[in-house]
């Protein structure tokens, strides 16, 4: 009978207090762009700019998950200096499989600080860099392109309101192919031609003319007096201007 | 019998004396009327840049502009379209509105009184006609259905079907991006932050409208705000808006909106955060060459680098083509 009664006023406070539930769970989830990777047993290293609280080091707040939100199995460790918590998984990834790595928003600071934001990193396997060909001819890799990022996460001490944020750390340059499909299609007064590009292709020309950017990553070019047979050679940019890889289409 | 030869001789003599004067007085007599009009009365698709002339039987002496009147329909109802000037051009009177006739709209050129004194008279009839200014997509025309370019080739020449191409309004577009992150290994970090300015002209530009997208989805979107004050340009806007914490790899959808919360202009733009840097700075400009101008299928095919320009820089969507009657 004492126990229902206290069911009851468990029930009854938290009909009165619902924000007791509430919590972590009603964080804002920040997804951060996703990253490929080619090493299939890639450790990530999450960087905090406070020692965190070593009770919030747990498996359910430090996660990898599958696209069928299955969890891969992974272990924890955490840095000497409290700051940094490493996640490795204990199989390889799988080819084609978009991973989620979650830090969620119930890690505390020492100083019992949350976070303010669950943290998602989308992730997979790809292909190695392929080498392209730039302006100059000549021959570059692919190297630069996004990856890493050492973002730490701040909280304010006492300041329940800490703005904190966690972001990934990896050492593995992404890339792959920056021009991924180049289509031409033949009208009876012009020639089209789309190029589907990665991420990291902002700009694409073929000789002077600029290709339009319909979104998505696609780019667009409507070019009268082509010739059948023609070659035109297209370029995609990075976003300060470097050619990331060239491609010769023939036209129809 | 003398006296009947008299009269005779008499009516013949007058008969010789009027008849000239009757026979002129035939051909003065020939009513004012209008010969023909361009545009046609009920003619479609007619262009927006078109001269709107009505040609009389004879040389036009005065105007009486009072009497002219030019109306453009909106929502079934007819409202006044002011018109700049009228002037006379030998046979022909040239109606010139203020400001140029819009896309799919129905207009009215109507004489209500003693308008046009002409050489052989004052026309003073009632006058009412419309034509519509009707259009047909460049895409669909080019892309979707060439069989409808086709069968307009049989019907009209190059030189009378007219491409134009939509104003622009936006000028430039730039973003600052920081990363979610610190700027220094031992600073504390703080959310991504990202800055969007939107430059545009000033004219018809009343709203300037966000979106960030990823995957075609809209991550965050908002009204960017006029900025005013110093940093205002002369026949110039420039729009602000930030936002917090979106990715590295993004969309812009830049829209611009006039008062009546029409798209006039639109422009997507790819942004991609620059490896090993915190902030990211990009900035593009745009220059038309064709925007708001009309061109003949004869000029387009003649000049291969002008065809290449309108492809270029408009959307194909928002070219408009019509057709001009002979």
């Amino acid at each position: 009978m004492k126990k229902l009664a206290i069911l009851f006023m468990m029930v009854g406070i938290l009909i009165v207090f619902p924000g007791v539930l509430q919590g972590q769970a009603s964080l804002k989830e920040l997804t951060l762009s996703e990253r490929t990777i080619q090493d299939p047993m890639k450790s990530w290293t999450i960087t905090f700019t406070q020692p965190i609280n070593k009770g919030t080091l747990k498996k359910q707040n430090f996660l990898i998950k599958d696209d069928k939100k299955r969890q891969v199995k992974a272990k924890l460790s955490l840095s000497k200096d409290e700051k940094k918590v490493t996640i490795t998984p204990e199989s390889p990834y799988k080819k084609g499989v978009t991973y989620y790595l979650y830090i969620k928003g119930n890690v505390k600071s020492g100083s019992n600080a949350f976070l303010n934001e669950h943290t998602v990193l989308p992730f997979k396997i790809g292909a190695v860099p392929k080498e392209s060909k730039n302006s100059s001819g000549k021959t570059t890799t692919n190297d630069k392109q996004p990856a890493s990022s050492s973002g730490k996460t701040a909280s304010s001490g006492s300041d329940s309101k800490s703005s904190s944020n966690a972001s990934t750390s990896t050492s593995s340059k992404t890339p792959g192919k920056n021009l991924v499909k180049v289509q031409t299609k033949k009208h009876s007064h012009f020639d089209e031609i789309s190029v589907q590009v990665s991420d990291y292709v902002t700009k694409v020309k073929a000789g002077s003319n600029e290709f339009e950017y319909k979104g998505n990553n696609l780019f667009v070019l409507y070019q009268p007096g082509l010739k059948s047979g023609e070659k035109i050679t297209v370029k995609g940019y990075s976003m300060s201007g470097k050619v990331l890889e060239t491609k010769e289409v023939v036209i129809p | 019998m003398k006296k009947l030869k008299g009269i005779g001789v008499a009516f013949i003599l007058l008969l010789s004396i009027l008849m000239p004067a009757l026979n002129q007085s035939v051909s003065a007599a020939a009513a004012p009327r209008i010969d023909h009009t361009s545009p046609a009365a009920n003619e479609q698709n007619v262009p927006i840049d078109t001269d709107i002339r009505i040609y009389f039987n004879s040389d036009i002496r005065g105007i009486s502009s009072q009497y002219i009147k030019l109306f453009e329909k909106s929502n079934g109802t007819y409202y006044d379209f002011p018109i700049k000037t009228v002037k006379k051009d030998g046979e022909a009177l040239h109606i010139l509105p203020e400001k140029s006739l819009g896309f799919n709209k129905e207009y009215m050129v109507q004489f209500n009184g003693p308008a046009v004194d002409l050489l052989n008279g004052t026309y003073n009839q009632h006058l009412s006609y419309t034509f519509q200014t009707n259009y047909i997509d460049f895409y669909e025309l080019m892309v979707v259905n060439e069989g409808r370019l086709m069968n307009m080739l049989d019907t009209y020449a190059p030189r009378q079907i007219k491409a134009f191409a939509p104003k622009r309004y936006i000028n430039e577009i730039s973003v600052i991006h920081k990363k979610t992150g610190s700027l220094k290994g031992d600073q504390a970090s703080f959310n991504g932050i990202t800055n969007i300015d939107i430059n545009t002209k000033s004219e018809d530009v009343v709203n300037v409208h966000v979106d960030i997208m990823k995957d075609g989805k809209s991550l965050q979107k908002g009204y960017a705000s006029k900025v005013t004050g110093t940093k205002a340009s002369k026949n110039q806007f420039t729009f602000d808006i930030g936002f917090s914490n979106i990715p590295d790899f993004y969309d812009v959808r830049v829209t611009v909106l006039n008062n009546a919360q029409q798209t006039i202009d639109s422009k997507i733009i790819k942004f991609a955060a620059e490896d090993g840097k915190a902030i990211t700075s990009f900035k593009e400009s745009y220059k038309y060459k064709t925007a708001g101008n009309g061109y003949t299928f004869h000029e387009l095919l003649s000049k291969e680098s002008l065809f290449a320009d309108l492809l270029a820089e408009s959307m194909m969507q928002d070219i408009k083509v019509q057709v001009e009657d002979r």
